[in-house]
């Protein structure tokens, strides 16, 4: 298994690699120091997941994050020196997997990569129910597919989770922590950030007014609920 | 947004008042003026918070008898804001925003290195009996490295600021520029040999006495001569030439690599602004060397200029006063 390492600093890569090989010999780290390596990296390479830093030289860490989800969907954890909510918000929208804040040590990135990596192979909840309906949403439980008015939504594997724990609640209020620990995992239950960033693109495709839901509602300082009958 | 009164006062009247150099009592004076009545406490305190953020700095004078004048960042935040429409509100969030980006990248700059040494010294301690003793070495070389990096950068923070606020005593003495010029070559002597490059001093056949701190015109020197060997390709040719020029003594530093772009130009003396360069990892600065070298040169009544164009070099000159700080002010 391969892992890009996108900083400037030669340093934090070098640190990082000797992590990996003493810890986690299966890991063989990759290191780009500027943007434009590390797209190049990432389309030559094909590595299984990428960290990258948001202050780079050439082309900021976002931009490059964008344009990598133009050709590759590898997980991305983004690295930033900067703790700030917004730029957390701004990379997960991007479509980045994960944030890790520098200073970090050793094993709270080996924590994160390990996070990501049992993420992305969970596999999709299945469920003996037949399917769900209310309202013009559909789901197919055994086919994992949701439709609007008879249309297939195209949902990520992440967004698909949270709708599938959501309707098989229907009607009863999912805490944040309950909703971040079956989608993303137990070490996520105070990152309420991820839960509202996808939320939000889960009710865009939904079409779903958060003021006057139909579907997702928003049960303030608790957590979410799926309306019902 | 509520602003307490003293922090809505930090506006374009106040830079206004700074401009063309004002003390505490042309600041109340001029501010008089204009229907405003500071303590001269205040007065004060407005004036360390704009020298703090960078838009105006010490020329002159110490304590209660320190003179400001505008830096380039505030000559051109005050341009700015005359020519723009924004209103009043967006200036002050504008302030706000100087304030806490100086803060986020002290911050910012402090947590790269700092993310090197917790990544080393945590696998030494977990892993370390695993390691062979070239990736033992190589950690702490890196923990080496990189708690001086953050040293330096707190030392040339502080330093910075003590120049703005006025609060440096200059060392004065006299001192042949030629020997500063020596001092300062053997200092970055390593540097330059490390990437195979050669440094050529030209000095004058005859003294050139100054009367100044040899000790922070060597630093601001050795600033100049060290982006000259971050942005010089390996094998690299440097040049550093002394002369006397009418009653200036002149340092001037000239290298052959990429320039600087014309849209860097103006941001150059900016605390933590890091040009870009070919010669890559070399390149990685704290960003405070130039700042650092004008305000030395302008303590001193002197000034740092710089001739460039993308892809043909670049030519920092030091030009200080021979006869010392006191004979000139702005």
């Amino acid at each position: 298994m391969r892992i890009l390492v996108v900083d400037d600093e030669p340093d934090v890569i070098e640190s990082v690699r000797i992590g990996f090989a003493l810890n986690w010999r299966e890991i063989e780290v990759l290191g780009a120091a500027s943007g434009e390596a590390a797209l190049d990296t990432v389309e030559r390479e094909k590595p299984d997941i990428v960290l990258l830093d948001i202050g780079l030289p050439d082309i900021d860490g976002f931009e490059v994050l964008r344009q990598v989800r133009e050709f590759s969907d590898v997980p991305v954890v983004m690295l930033t020196a900067r703790d700030e909510a917004l730029e957390k918000v701004k990379g997960l929208e991007l479509g980045a997997d994960d944030y890790v804040t520098k200073p970090f040590n050793h094993l709270e990135l080996m924590a994160r990569v390990r996070a990501v990596l049992r993420r992305l192979s969970m596999p999709t909840p299945v469920s003996r129910a037949p399917s769900f309906q209310w309202l013009d949403l559909e789901i197919d439980y055994a086919a994992q597919q949701a439709r609007l008015a008879g249309q297939p939504l195209v949902l990520t594997p992440t967004e698909y989770k949270l709708l599938y724990h959501l309707a098989r609640n229907q009607g009863h209020v999912l805490q944040h922590s309950t909703l971040l620990a079956k989608v993303w995992g137990r070490e996520y239950v105070d990152e309420v950030d991820y839960l509202r960033v996808y939320v939000r693109r889960l009710r865009d495709k939904l079409g779903d007014d958060p003021e006057r839901p139909r579907y997702i509602r928003t049960e303030r300082g608790l957590g979410y609920r799926m309306l019902g009958p | 947004m509520a602003h307490s009164p003293p922090r809505s006062l930090i506006s374009l009247p106040l830079l206004a008042a700074v401009e063309g150099g004002a003390g505490v009592a042309d600041l109340q004076e001029r501010l008089a003026d204009d229907g405003l009545t500071l303590r001269p406490g205040l007065a004060q305190q407005l004036l360390d918070e704009l020298s703090a953020i960078g838009l105006v700095r010490v020329s002159r004078g110490t304590g209660t008898q320190r003179h400001y004048v505008l830096t380039t960042i505030g000559r051109r935040r005050l341009d700015e804001w005359r020519v723009g429409a924004g209103d009043e509100m967006e200036r002050l969030a504008e302030l706000e925003r100087l304030r806490t980006d100086l803060l986020a990248t002290i911050a910012h700059e402090l947590r790269t290195p700092l993310t090197a040494v917790r990544m080393s010294v945590g696998v030494l301690r977990e892993a370390g009996d695993r390691a062979d003793e070239q990736q033992r070495q190589t950690l702490l070389d890196t923990i080496e490295r990189n708690s001086n990096r953050m040293q330096r950068l707190i030392e040339d923070v502080l330093e910075l600021s003590r120049f703005r606020s006025g609060t440096v005593r200059l060392q004065l003495r006299r001192f042949d520029a030629r020997q500063l010029a020596d001092g300062a070559a053997t200092g970055v002597g390593p540097l330059i040999e490390a990437a195979r490059q050669s440094l050529e001093l030209k000095l004058p056949a005859h003294p050139v006495r100054v009367y100044g701190d040899p000790r922070r015109l060597e630093q601001a020197l050795l600033n100049l001569l060290s982006n000259a060997h971050k942005f010089s390709s390996t094998g690299g040719r440097i040049e550093l030439i002394v002369e006397r020029v009418a009653d200036e003594a002149r340092w001037t530093v000239r290298d052959r690599g990429p320039g600087i772009e014309p849209g860097d130009m103006g941001r150059l003396f900016e605390r933590f602004f890091v040009g870009r360069s070919d010669a890559g990892e070399r390149a990685a600065g704290t960003g405070l060397g130039l700042p650092t070298a004008l305000a030395i040169a302008q303590a001193h009544g002197g000034r740092v200029d710089v001739d460039s164009r993308p892809g043909g070099g670049s030519a920092f000159t030091l030009a200080v006063p021979v006869s010392g700080p006191q004979e000139t002010s702005e």
